[in-house]
């Protein structure tokens, strides 16, 4: 007992020595940048035009406001400026691991983005536009006037902290899909920066400009723990403003007009407008439990659906392939490995966006039918070599007492293979329950998303985490633990069998 | 009642029934013997269908059936004629010829139910007493996995009765039993024989041969090489 303590005694004294080494061995973030020679900035190319992209005709090699803003930033830094790509949705918690220096990618200073990073002066001042259907005179420039509408938005940004309270808002991850969606009926409107609506939205015939419900600001992130690098940034930034750079380097893009005039006389008032006091991130209470219980409610619900679509749909094709002749058997064939080679991300797209011009599917019939037709071609697999594994003789003996195929298959062959599978196709339903999560990407809030917009929402990974952890592992371990059995069962009955 | 003309089949380029002719009597039991893969299982196979021929032809009882190719799917009134045929030469088989997922009884239940459309209670009725016959009315409720081989065999018998059918086709009913278990299934085909059920029957053992049959049939290399009384030929 003695001992046991001093030994903890130890190993708690060398974690608090290692903390205070780590406390003090890095000077300043401004001299490790230039030490470096370079400053690194998180970005994610796939944001597209005009904030990162390939150049027309030379893909390879990046253009965009902000690169031109990086480079300018940079130089002023004495340093050259490295694009460090990035997926969107993950640039500050990689900013918080160290993968870069700053995060400049059109991310708006939002009080969820306030309360864990640091921000530099902005450099550009958008507008929130509101666009609705050409021919929808019933979208009216307010929030207000959004309730109980559709409203399309990106995940994680001010227009969907706008919205999130006024209307019902759907939420994407690209900038193409809610304008997409507009067009074909999904939603009533879309809420997104001026800069997107006008390179994504406005060229839609069928679109109309709602008005501007709001203004905000982007600006570089850098970590709390490095304001002098900020501070450095800032004085770049405010260098660039004030030679008329940064007034070039938009009107380049086309996007200088009025409302950037403001960057020029930015003052430390402005700043702490912008920033505020930031707001104490909301701890996950009642409200978040419900919330997450409604996302399980509807993974269960997709994953039961697609599974109760799936498991048909694959003994069908397994009967296709076994017993449907030459060109059944293949088309069975072609559909099994076309499912199966392809991801269901891409399935799940062409589905809900590929399909929508000739078939206009909801959200949740889309992601129901996309994981279904998905995983038949797994369950195919499982029945037919459930199939396989029932005797030939068991066949035989059934056509022997004058049973047509269909008869024998139907009172003989499938019942034992069925029982066969049964463990394999539990197991398929715990991956799909996982794989669900998946449909987020058609704009169904689901388990995992309602994770990470919680996340979001008190600035921590940790409980939301554990809570999404912890009702995925509520609902496939009883399915876990049932398979495991029926396997047993099975394993059992066949020594039996062997043996007799 | 069985004639079997000159019956012609290869697997890939081996021959296995070349040119057979012969013809089974009612209320006989014929032995087909011979060494293994002389062509026995597959001559009985072919008869109730499970297996095609290249040339040739086999009457049942008046149904005929010709040679096919092994990938053509049977039309509708050649499937008819299969099932026809097999309605009258019920097939016991040497393995797992039981349905796994059924009692002994239901085993024996199914086909008439399903196949026939006799009510229920009358198929049990009838199943009940069929069991009772092959001595295993004590077994009805037993899984196939819970049988040994002889009360397998014994239900696989009963099953294949229950369709009432005219010829009773054995496929060595008995080479994966014990010594005692072969007893007691040659009993019950004794018993069978001895009230002038038409059997044919493919076995390795010239005890059941002597004890059962009334004529032996040797087929070696895809030919018959002798036939006649089972001590003449034995």
């Amino acid at each position: 007992m003695a001992r046991s303590r001093a030994v903890l005694l130890a190993v708690v004294a060398a974690i608090v020595g290692l903390a205070a080494c780590g406390r003090a061995a890095p000077s300043s973030a401004l001299e490790r940048v230039r030490a470096a020679g370079v400053l690194r900035w998180g970005a994610d190319v796939q944001g597209g035009e005009p904030f990162v992209y390939g150049a027309p005709g030379d893909p390879e090699r990046l253009v965009g406001f902000e690169v031109e803003i990086a480079e300018a930033i940079a130089r002023e830094l004495g340093v050259r400026a490295e694009l460090v790509q990035n997926d969107w949705s993950n640039l500050v918690p990689s900013l918080e691991r160290g993968t870069f220096d700053v995060a400049m990618n059109g991310l708006e200073v939002t009080d969820a983005r306030r309360g864990r990073v640091l921000f530099t002066r902005p450099y550009y001042v958008f507008a929130e536009r509101l666009m609705a259907r050409a021919d929808d005179a019933s979208i009216a420039p307010s929030l207000p006037a959004l309730r109980g509408k559709k409203v399309g938005t990106l995940a994680n940004s001010l227009a969907f902290e706008m919205l999130r309270d006024a209307s019902e808002p759907v939420v994407y991850e690209g900038v193409e899909e809610p304008y997409a969606d507009l067009v074909a009926g999904r939603t009533d409107a879309v809420l997104l920066d001026d800069v997107i609506a006008a390179r994504y939205g406005a060229p839609r015939a069928e679109l109309r400009v709602v008005g501007d419900l709001g203004e905000g600001y982007y600006a570089l992130a850098v970590r709390p723990s490095e304001p002098d690098l900020a501070a450095a940034v800032d004085g770049a930034l405010a260098t660039i403003t004030a030679s008329g750079e940064l007034r070039r380097i938009l009107e380049r893009s086309r996007l200088w007009n009025a409302r950037q005039d403001r960057l020029a006389g930015w003052s430390a008032a402005d700043q702490r407008g912008m920033i505020g006091a930031p707001p104490s991130p909301s701890p996950m209470g009642r409200g978040h439990a419900a919330l997450f219980l409604r996302g399980a409610g509807v993974t269960l619900l997709v994953s039961v659906l697609a599974m109760a679509l799936a498991m048909p749909l694959g003994l069908g094709l397994a009967l296709g392939r076994l017993y449907g002749g030459p060109l059944l058997g293949r088309l069975a064939g072609a559909y099994v490995e076309l499912y199966r080679g392809t991801p269901v991300l891409l399935q799940l797209y062409l589905l809900y966006y590929g399909l929508a011009p000739v078939l206009r599917l909801d959200a949740l019939p889309a992601a129901v039918i996309g994981l279904g037709m998905n995983y038949a071609a797994y369950e195919a697999e499982v029945y037919r070599a459930g199939i396989q594994a029932v005797p030939r003789a068991q066949l035989e003996s059934a056509l022997a007492l004058g049973m047509t195929t269909r008869l024998a298959l139907r009172r003989v062959v499938l019942p034992q293979a069925l029982r066969h599978a049964l463990p394999n196709v539990t197991n398929d339903f715990i991956a799909l329950l996982k794989d669900s999560s998946l449909v987020s990407v058609i704009t169904v809030v689901e388990l995992t998303k309602q994770m990470s917009i919680t996340a979001v929402d008190v600035r921590s990974w940790i409980g939301p985490g554990i809570a999404c952890a912890a009702l995925y592992f509520a609902m496939s371990y009883p399915l876990g633990v049932m398979a495991r059995r029926l396997e047993r069962k099975l394993e059992g009955e066949r020594e039996a069998e062997a043996a007799a | 009642m069985i004639e079997v003309d000159g019956v012609r089949k290869a697997f890939a380029s081996r021959v296995v029934l070349d040119g057979v002719s012969v013809r089974f009597e009612r209320g006989r039991v014929c032995a087909l013997i011979g060494p293994s893969g002389g062509g026995k299982s597959t001559l009985l196979r072919c008869i109730n269908g499970l297996e095609r021929f290249d040339s040739g032809r086999v009457e049942v009882d008046g149904l005929v059936l010709g040679p096919s190719s092994a990938s053509a799917r049977p039309g509708e009134a050649e499937r008819a004629t299969l099932r026809a045929i097999r309605l009258k030469a019920g097939m016991v088989f040497q393995h797992y010829g039981l349905f796994a997922h059924m009692s002994a009884l239901e085993n024996v239940m199914e086909a008439p139910i399903h196949v026939r459309g006799v009510p229920r209670a009358e198929a049990r009725e009838r199943a009940a007493q069929l069991l009772a016959r092959v001595g295993l009315s004590h077994r009805r409720d037993a899984f196939p996995r819970e049988l040994s081989g002889g009360e397998h065999q014994r239900v696989a018998i009963a099953r294949a009765l229950a369709m009432d059918p005219e010829a009773l086709l054995l496929d060595e009913p008995t080479s994966a039993l014990d010594p005692d278990r072969k007893a007691e299934v040659t009993r019950v085909l004794a018993d069978l024989a001895g009230a002038g059920v038409t059997m044919l029957l493919v076995t390795h053992e010239s005890a059941v041969v002597r004890e059962i049959a009334d004529r032996a049939i040797c087929l070696r290399e895809g030919r018959v090489v002798a036939d006649g009384a089972p001590s003449e030929v034995l």
